[in-house]
């Protein structure tokens, strides 16, 4: 019964997000993936504006997956012809991107015009580019080619082969310059060689150190070029592009099961492209990975997921990754937004607000915010009789993880929980919980979604802990603020131990990050005070490790009572 | 009245397909064979060192716990399916569900539902078949999920003290995959392996990891990060062992073929990890059978078309997670939800 009455107490908080929110979904082409993404949203009853960067709909690369794509983008194209509900705007590209979830106001640049329009959620498909290797340029007019031009080439049927292939003898192939972690690039590489076997009479060779193979169906594949007669030739280090007096281009590299150093001269040498992130719109503030692609590694925000509630990332876009993959991407990003758009996506966070008259409009929590999820609001401000903007927080894309507030040196930000009866992560309630400390005890602050679960652990499966901790659980330790640190302190407790989620694995993308940092800044306050800065820890436990969790508590408690 | 869906398996694939539907206005039973919910995922351990390797392990328990609570899902333990008729829109389904006590009697239940998503996951290869690498034989030598149940419950592999030798630990890959019979790679065993070894190098620096491999897959969001950190601090060597044996000294020798010089080489280590293949379950057969969908030729549902990733040959059933397919825990979860769209897809209006 209690959780029935939960369920609908929210589905009453969220039926006016609902209501204004804008029914339609703006994707991007330029990819198979993103006319995907259009039917499929359309199916679900939405309206999509379908943005193309070229004068007419099509695919980067279709060539280079293999020719089956080709087929699949026209089957697509077809159906969003006759679809009602998709409106192809072309060319057109995204500039910028300012709102929250429901409510995206998106500067759209078309031709020469510059415009902004309304969208209720925004999907980001398949947009990256292919950069051919540097090496190219050395060698022109020589037989090395890109896979792209290879599969062009090379045509659908044994007919349309071109001569330049069918003269020659020898063929050789890196599938991948770039560290060869590329799905992609070795599914059409593995099928290109079967190809090549099938259709004509080359000889076939392929240079690889590692050949990936984690994609449905490519071990079959790796087997069957072998017996087709493709030989595959391992090596170690690093190959060279290597010609000889006759003009005639060779591949150099040392083979493993040799042990030796080996040459190979061939006809054409084709070298797989290097896929590169296509980061020419970066007013979407959704943050990078490590290699640039869109979409933060952080495990919280797979599959689709992007920083900011109702942006969603698809395909190519999001990193290197294989068509079945891609479908996956297409069919989780339609169910999101139409969630999003439909009511269905109870959103628990918007529980932080900011006291409008204490707001000094610093800017400091619009930076901070790592949602986007605060814009300056107008303000009338009774007393002084005069309208000011001063900084909104939007409930709709707001997780609360008090980043704000605990950033903010007005102090005008706080926690204020629509429905829970205790105010837990106000700043009153962890002061007070600071104050509840005695001398000897060591506070512990926790995060929620990880060391806070690792310290329940331990207490369930009976580790021994010291009863002198005493967790107190925030939302993030990005909640934690200077204040909480020297509060403590003053309540004369040994030491302080704040206990986050690994790092790029931080619920809220960048909580840990900032409390490291403050850490830091607050061992040289405590310096100055002539209080030792080992008495300030800051540990990183995921949260199954209780153990972890019980050894980095009973040193911190070792390092603070000597 | 809301639509009903049953999702047979409550494994990591089951529970977010259910999720996701019960957020959209339908009624999930939840079907699960054994007694407690969550599969093979609820053994596993968060592999992050200081740094997170991108598991995602803790996104599945946390997807437990929310399904735990769910008022629209409705669990059903020890429960297996009997039969099952009917088309999209009226399936009409006879549940089994076994005795918690030997005094109780098998209870039978039949339910109609809307559409089905079959997501009963896959098994482990048993590497007992494979004698000569010594599992079951010796104490040291343990399978990578026997690694995770170990790590989850103790926190820390735990090495035998010894002053003469520097501890050591090694991962062979591709047990039960990439062969003959198993013609695919188990795409998880690479990855796990080397977030372990960073983990336990982390742990226990002064124990060296080797691993022995036959092509290293590292690729995947996220991860080449975890790669390079990898390259520097373990060993890694080319070729699988031709066996495991146990030395006088009670340390585990493996031979190997030394690719580079042509000799068979010895190695000596205190325990050995063994990447067991992910092969498809013992009742994909049956329930494929009783649903009337394909499998594929090694055994696994089998999809249609090719730009397609869930939908089976009968209209309404859907397959979702590993039992389609070797899958990853994040391409596990996200196929769940694919899963999860498609039905949502045909009855939304």
């Amino acid at each position: 019964m209690k959780k029935t009455r939960e369920k609908t107490e929210l589905s009453e908080l969220t039926t006016g997000e609902k209501d204004n929110f804008v029914k339609n979904v703006l994707v991007t082409a330029s990819s198979v993936s993103g006319m995907k993404t259009a039917l499929e949203i359309s199916r679900l009853g939405l309206k999509i504006t379908l943005l193309e960067k070229e004068t007419e709909l099509q695919d980067n690369h279709a060539d280079i997956v293999d020719q089956g794509t080709v087929e699949i983008r026209n089957s697509l194209l077809q159906k969003i012809e006759k679809d009602k509900n998709i409106n192809v705007v072309s060319p057109a590209s995204i500039i910028k991107i300012e709102g929250t979830a429901g409510n995206f106001s998106v500067k759209i640049k078309k031709d020469n015009d510059v415009f902004f329009q309304k969208y209720g959620a925004v999907v980001i498909a398949g947009q990256n580019l292919t950069e051919t290797v540097p090496v190219f340029l050395n060698f022109h007019n020589t037989g090395i080619m890109s896979q792209q031009k290879l599969g062009r080439l090379l045509g659908d049927s044994p007919h349309t082969v071109s001569p330049v292939i069918r003269k020659a003898k020898t063929i050789a192939f890196v599938f991948n310059d770039s560290g060869e972690n590329s799905r992609k690039l070795t599914m059409s590489g593995l099928k290109y060689t079967c190809l090549l076997k099938k259709n004509t009479n080359c000889e076939v060779y392929v240079f690889i150190s590692h050949l990936i193979v984690d994609s449905g169906g490519m071990e079959k594949l790796y087997r069957e070029a072998r017996v087709l007669g493709v030989i595959f030739i391992k090596y170690n280090e690093n190959y060279k592009i290597i010609s000889n007096k006759n003009g005639s281009i060779g591949i150099a590299a040392k083979d493993i099961f040799l042990d030796a150093d080996i040459e190979l001269f061939c006809d054409i040498l084709v070298i797989g492209e290097k896929f590169i992130p296509c980061i020419q719109e970066d007013g979407l503030k959704t943050g990078y990975d490590t290699e640039g692609f869109y979409q933060d590694a952080n495990v919280y925000l797979y599959p689709v997921s992007s920083r900011r509630r109702g942006i969603y990332f698809v395909g190519e876009c999001r990193g290197d990754q294989d068509m079945m993959r891609t479908n996956v991407d297409v069919l989780n990003a339609a169910l999101n937004s139409y969630e999003l758009l439909s009511g269905f996506d109870i959103h628990s966070g918007g529980n932080v607000k900011v006291e409008s008259e204490k707001c000094k409009v610093c800017l400091t929590c619009i930076r901070v915010c790592p949602h986007q999820a605060i814009r300056l609001v107008p303000f009338s401000d009774p007393a002084q009789q005069e309208a000011k903007n001063v900084a909104g927080i939007f409930p709709e894309a707001c997780y609360d993880c008090g980043a704000c507030s605990a950033m903010c040196p007005a102090k005008a930000i706080d926690f204020e929980f629509k429905r829970a009866p205790l105010n837990e992560y106000s700043d009153e309630q962890i002061l007070k919980e600071i104050e509840c400390l005695k001398q000897d005890d060591l506070p512990v602050f926790c995060c929620a979604e990880s060391a806070f679960l690792a310290a329940e652990r331990a207490v369930e499966i009976n580790l021994y802990y010291s009863p002198r901790v005493k967790i107190i659980r925030v939302p993030c330790i990005g909640r934690v603020d200077l204040i909480h640190l020297f509060k403590a302190f003053e309540q004369k407790v040994p030491g302080v131990l704040l206990a986050g989620c690994p790092e790029q694995a931080c619920t809220h993308l960048e909580g840990n990050i900032r409390a490291k940092d403050r850490v830091k800044y607050a061992r040289e306050l405590l310096k100055g005070m002539g209080i030792g800065e080992e008495r300030l820890g800051i540990v990183f436990i995921g949260p199954d490790m209780a153990h972890r969790f019980v050894r980095e508590i009973s040193e911190m408690l070792e390092r603070c009572s000597t | 009245m809301k639509k009903k869906v049953l999702v047979i398996g409550a494994g990591i694939a089951g529970i977010s397909a259910a999720l996701e539907l019960a957020k959209c206005d339908f009624y999930v039973y939840l079907l699960e064979k054994n007694a407690s919910i969550g599969g093979w995922v609820s053994s596993f351990t968060c592999k992050a060192h200081d740094k997170c390797t991108k598991c995602s392990v803790c996104v599945a328990k946390r997807k437990i716990r929310e399904v735990l609570v769910h008022p629209d899902i409705s669990i059903l333990t020890n429960s297996t399916l009997k039969q099952c008729h009917g088309e999209i829109g009226h399936f009409d389904v006879e549940i089994e569900q076994n005795p918690m006590h030997t005094d109780q009697e098998l209870q039978e239940q039949k339910l109609a539902v809307h559409a089905i998503i079959p997501a009963i996951g896959f098994e482990l290869f048993d590497v007992k078949q494979y004698g000569r690498l010594g599992y079951g034989r010796y104490r040291g030598v343990l399978t990578g999920f026997d690694l995770e149940k170990t790590m989850l419950e103790n926190g820390n592999l735990h090495f035998p003290v010894n002053n003469t030798h520097a501890p050591s630990i090694a991962f062979i890959q591709c047990a039960g995959s990439r062969n003959d019979n198993n013609n695919y790679c188990s795409r998880v065993c690479c990855k796990y392996a080397m977030r372990f070894a960073l983990l336990i190098k982390h742990l226990n620096p002064a124990v060296s990891v080797t691993i022995f491999f036959i092509d290293i897959q590292n690729a995947g969001k996220g991860f080449a990060p975890v790669y390079e950190e990898c390259v520097g601090s373990i060993q890694f060597i080319r070729g699988i062992p031709v066996e495991v044996i146990e030395n006088p000294g009670k340390r585990l020798e493996v031979r190997y073929e030394n690719i580079a010089q042509g000799n068979v080489k010895r190695d000596v280590f205190d325990f050995i990890i063994l990447s067991a293949g992910i092969v498809p379950r013992p009742g994909t057969w049956d329930l494929a059978r009783k649903l009337g969908i394909n499998l594929d030729e090694y055994g696994f549902f089998g999809t249609t078309g090719t730009f397609n990733s869930n939908d089976t040959n009968v209209k309404g059933i859907f397959t979702a997670g590993s039992c389609q397919g070797p899958k990853d825990i994040p391409d596990t979860i996200a196929h769940g939800i694919a899963a999860a769209e498609r039905i949502v897809e045909v009855f939304a209006k």
